[in-house]
């Protein structure tokens, strides 16, 4: 039996990470910006509003091939467990300068809304 | 205990009084932001004093596909390019790669040391690790994509080949 959804397939949602904090950041990296990414994990620069530091984008790198993991799993791409990350500067406290926090999310591009788990299977 | 700095590199006690006019609007210090600063981070914009106060502004670092075995899964292919500012932010505009996130983390070492290159007055650019793999291995390696690394000047996208890139440095 074929399932209708009522979101776009998963190949055609996103994974964004936003921006929950931060201060000091050398590429002036603002709170509610994003990094936009394909399920392949192909940064989307058109999408993304945050300016595209590496030293963000690299620490998403583990949990990117998290997120295909758990899609090869049958499971939501997104972790219970692991969804916030940080970049790697390790901020002006501790021996670096700034320090920037996302949380990371599935977005339907079609609607704009955040993917919800859904049941395994459909 | 205060930690013993070799004389050449930044000082506990330096307030980096001539680059604080830049430092403090471009990461929103305040004196005293600039004066909790570690002697390592400190170092990090030291390299100012070696490759001038604009240094960051005058290079980029470009990724050039080398190989990629059938055109990786992200569509990775040879001859693209990924075009990076010296801060380490990806430069769209320059760059005809897809942005893949597997081909462009292991490029942050390379960051790591243009900073800690430009603080002993070198060329930021690695004489030793030119070259960036991308960790999807496939089957034994076989649809692994490479990628060589250079520095060019930012304005002419000359390539930046000299050891020493400020001359009064040596």
């Amino acid at each position: 039996m074929s399932v209708k959804l009522d979101r776009s397939t998963l190949e055609a949602c996103e994974l964004h990470a936003t921006v929950t904090r931060a201060f000091h950041c050398a590429n002036k990296i603002r709170e509610g910006q994003t990094f936009v990414f394909d399920m392949k994990g192909r940064l989307l620069a058109d999408k993304s509003t945050a300016h595209l530091c590496l030293g963000m984008i690299a620490k998403l790198h583990p949990a990117i091939l998290m997120a295909q993991d758990r899609i090869a799993s049958g499971l939501h791409p997104i972790s219970p467990s692991f969804n916030t990350f940080d970049c790697y500067d390790t901020g002006i406290d501790h021996g670096g300068t700034g320090k920037v926090y996302v949380q990371l999310s599935l977005v339907d591009p079609t609607s704009g809304a955040t993917v919800q788990a859904w049941p395994v299977g459909q | 205990m205060p930690r013993e700095i070799d004389p050449f590199y930044v000082q506990a006690d330096d307030k980096l009084e001539d680059m604080a006019d830049v430092l403090k609007p471009a990461l929103e210090f305040t004196d005293a932001d600039l004066e909790r600063l570690s002697p390592e981070a400190k170092n990090l914009f030291a390299g100012r004093r070696r490759l001038g106060i604009d240094w960051l502004d005058r290079y980029e670092v470009v990724l050039k596909i080398t190989r990629s075995p059938d055109g990786c899964g992200c569509g990775v292919r040879v001859g693209q390019q990924i075009v990076f500012d010296m801060r380490h932010k990806v430069k769209p505009a320059l760059s005809d790669a897809p942005l893949c996130v597997h081909l462009m983390s292991p490029a942050l070492s390379l960051f790591y040391m243009t900073f800690d290159r430009a603080a002993e007055g070198l060329n930021p650019m690695t004489c030793v690790w030119r070259y960036i793999e991308c960790p999807m291995t496939g089957h034994h390696g076989e649809l692994k994509a490479l990628a060589e690394v250079s520095l060019r000047t930012t304005d002419t996208h000359e390539p930046v080949f000299k050891r020493w890139l400020n001359e009064e440095a040596q």
